[in-house]
């Protein structure tokens, strides 16, 4: 809405200013009283007035525009609480939350509320194709009201310095088609698909990666890292720094710390060849 | 009058002389280091009053953490325990004097019932030591929390007679020396289970560590126990306390002890019912704080070889995960893990955790 307003402006602003600069340029004073006149009224209008007309009108628009994405109720909302470093992601399902991370999953053409919030430090959610950049900070939950309009997969990151891998905490927003987006929820919201003596999972448990992570549909409930049970259907490791591969998962799990400095996930090094491939053949499974 | 103009020419052969001289001094070594020579009068007394100094000056801003009970039974016959296997060779002990072997060191080892520090000096001193005479350093680095046992013990030790001492520093294996017909009882040859009593001086006959004087090793995992043992003697885990007791150990006798424990009936007891802070963290840590869950990897599906905490004593718990939340040490391999599950708990949550994993009160 802003855009051209702002384009031709700017366009108006710069041509004048290329104007005056240019007969100042070729002009030859000849009365110094006169000349000094004139520059004191050109700072008076050109430097204090007009700024100041253009800058509280547009300040003033752009409240009102601002106005609509904290204001405005989307017909979806989805709680995104930043984490060090990574996205907690829930989406409001019909048989309770839908929990899921570092990846958010948009109707097109509908407006989204984002509710923001995070439990170390400020965080800011920010997905400059869509729009809007809002902080998330501790003890307060920001709304912010968005409409994707195009259907793609957009990158989104953290625009507020939060610590050693602030750099590394990205994610992926999927815009689909309605239809498409509620077919997504509704597999995002099923449990996993695993046999309860699925050797993967037994690893996965005996080495308690179940304290933090949980996978729907298995004893694993741990809530202080990333909702597992949909993790091999997101398209990228680590909050948005790796593609999901056999080999990248197995490094992470190794050694965390080499891919996301200051990572909370302890390196799980010690585990055995075997295991390690019962659990990454487990973990690729969870689509 | 005589003039004296001072040059440097001056000043430099009066360094020469003096280094000259210091090296004769050195090369000669006519002041005698015998431990059978007296200082000379008043030398003595300028290095005992300095030590004592520099004690008093280090420990102004020490003080006995809200969690230590100087009191409690517990610490008291830790610190004993210790005391009659570590430190009464030289200090000797209530009923039995010094030995004559240290009696002849100088400066002579202190009769500890002759002494007046209060408990932050007593921690200071056993935690460091004595440079330039025979006192160590403590063997657990950055223990400091253990020599609060210690300090509980010495602060008692001029009242104790010797019965009393052996009680404490003894316990059960102070008043029947072990019989052939209970040795048979633990399938252990008569021969080794002199090792073992000196393990349940502390842990207890039942391995249930004497009130809390000793962790609870009874029923513990044995390759868990086995794990330990070697971390100790290979000072990967720090301790004061187990690193001198199982450097001694072949590995044999840390088969045989790791056995002897584990075999007994008593951890993985039932832990309390009810919704306490204890149960929700042990079930489901606590996500705005990034707690993970102590049941993920303690609870009933643990992996073999880590330890079992629930009927764990109450005060080890809590001493382990004050260390953990500090710093990632002496886990036996899983330091990181430790210490990513401790590090943001409060003293309330570790108090918590204590009391229900202890199988205490629910609060």
């Amino acid at each position: 809405m802003l855009f051209w307003p702002l384009v031709i402006g700017a366009g108006v602003i710069w041509t004048l200013v290329m104007v005056i600069a240019a007969y100042a340029v070729r002009t030859t004073p000849v009365d110094p009283e006169r000349t000094e006149r004139l520059a004191r009224s050109m700072v008076r209008w050109g430097g204090v007035a007009l700024p100041t007309v253009v800058l509280a009108g547009l300040l003033t628009f752009g409240l009102i525009v601002l106005r609509d994405t904290t204001r405005g109720q989307g017909e979806t909302v989805v709680e995104v609480d930043g984490e060090q470093w990574w996205w907690r992601v829930t989406y409001e399902g019909e048989d309770g939350p839908i929990r899921d991370a570092n990846e958010i999953h948009l109707p097109a053409g509908q407006p989204v509320t984002f509710r923001l919030t995070s439990d170390d430090v400020i965080h800011s959610f920010w997905v400059p194709a869509i729009g809007g950049k809002m902080d998330m900070i501790p003890g307060r939950t920001n709304e912010l009201t968005l409409t994707p309009t195009e259907t793609g997969i957009w990158n989104g990151v953290c625009a507020e310095f939060c610590g050693d891998a602030h750099a590394q905490m990205l994610f992926k927003v999927v815009v689909t088609d309605p239809d498409e987006h509620a077919a997504t929820l509704e597999r995002l919201a099923r449990p996993a698909d695993v046999a309860d003596d699925d050797p993967g999972l037994a690893v996965f448990q005996e080495n308690g990666c179940g304290a933090c992570h949980a996978i729907r549909g298995t004893p694993a409930r741990g809530r202080v890292g990333p909702d597992l049970t949909h993790f091999a259907s997101r398209t990228t490791l680590a909050a948005g720094i790796r593609e999901i591969t056999p080999s990248t998962l197995r490094r992470w799990i190794a050694a965390p710390e080499a891919i996301k400095p200051g990572a909370d996930m302890p390196a799980y090094d010690d585990l055995t060849e075997a295991d390690m491939s019962r659990l990454v053949d487990f973990l690729m499974r969870l689509e | 009058m005589i003039r004296l103009t001072l040059r440097w020419v001056h000043l430099a052969w009066a360094v020469g002389i003096a280094a000259i001289l210091g090296f004769a001094f050195w090369l000669t070594a006519p002041y005698t280091i015998s431990a059978r020579a007296h200082h000379v009068p008043g030398f003595g007394w300028v290095l005992h009053s300095y030590l004592q100094n520099s004690v008093r000056n280090r420990t102004l801003l020490d003080r006995v953490p809200a969690h230590v009970d100087l009191d409690s039974d517990a610490l008291k016959q830790l610190g004993a325990g210790h005391y009659a296997s570590a430190c009464a060779l030289c200090h000797g002990a209530p009923g039995s004097p010094r030995n004559p072997v240290a009696r002849e060191m100088n400066p002579a080892p202190t009769d500890l019932a002759h002494v007046d520090y209060s408990a932050t000096e007593l921690h200071w001193i056993g935690y460091n030591g004595f440079r330039y005479s025979g006192m160590p350093a403590w063997a657990g680095a950055d223990r400091r929390d253990e020599l609060w046992a210690l300090a509980a013990f010495l602060e008692d030790y001029d009242t104790l007679d010797p019965e009393g001492y052996r009680q404490l520093a003894f316990g059960e294996t102070a008043e029947q020396p072990p019989q052939s017909d209970e040795s048979e009882g633990f399938g252990m040859p008569a021969g080794e289970l002199e090792l073992a009593e000196s393990c349940m001086r502390c842990h207890g006959r039942d391995g249930q560590g004497r009130g809390g004087t000793a962790p609870v090793l009874a029923g513990q995992s044995q390759s868990y126990l086995r794990a330990a043992l070697d971390a100790y003697a290979d000072d990967a885990r720090q301790s004061g306390y187990m690193e001198p007791v199982a450097a001694a150990l072949d590995p044999a006798e840390r088969d045989e002890l790791a056995r002897l424990f584990a075999d007994m009936d008593g951890l993985d007891a039932a832990l309390p019912e009810g919704d306490s802070r204890g149960a929700r963290l042990a079930a489901e840590g606590d996500e705005s704080h990034d707690i993970p869950a102590c049941s993920g990897c303690h609870g009933s599906n643990r992996k073999e070889g880590w330890p079992i905490i629930a009927g764990q004593s109450e005060r080890w718990i809590a001493t382990w995960l004050r260390l953990w939340r500090e710093t990632p040490h002496g886990a036996l391999g899983q330091d990181d893990k430790m210490h990513a599950a401790a590090r943001h708990l409060t003293d309330d949550d570790i108090e918590a955790l204590a009391a229900y994993y202890s199988g205490g009160a629910a609060d």
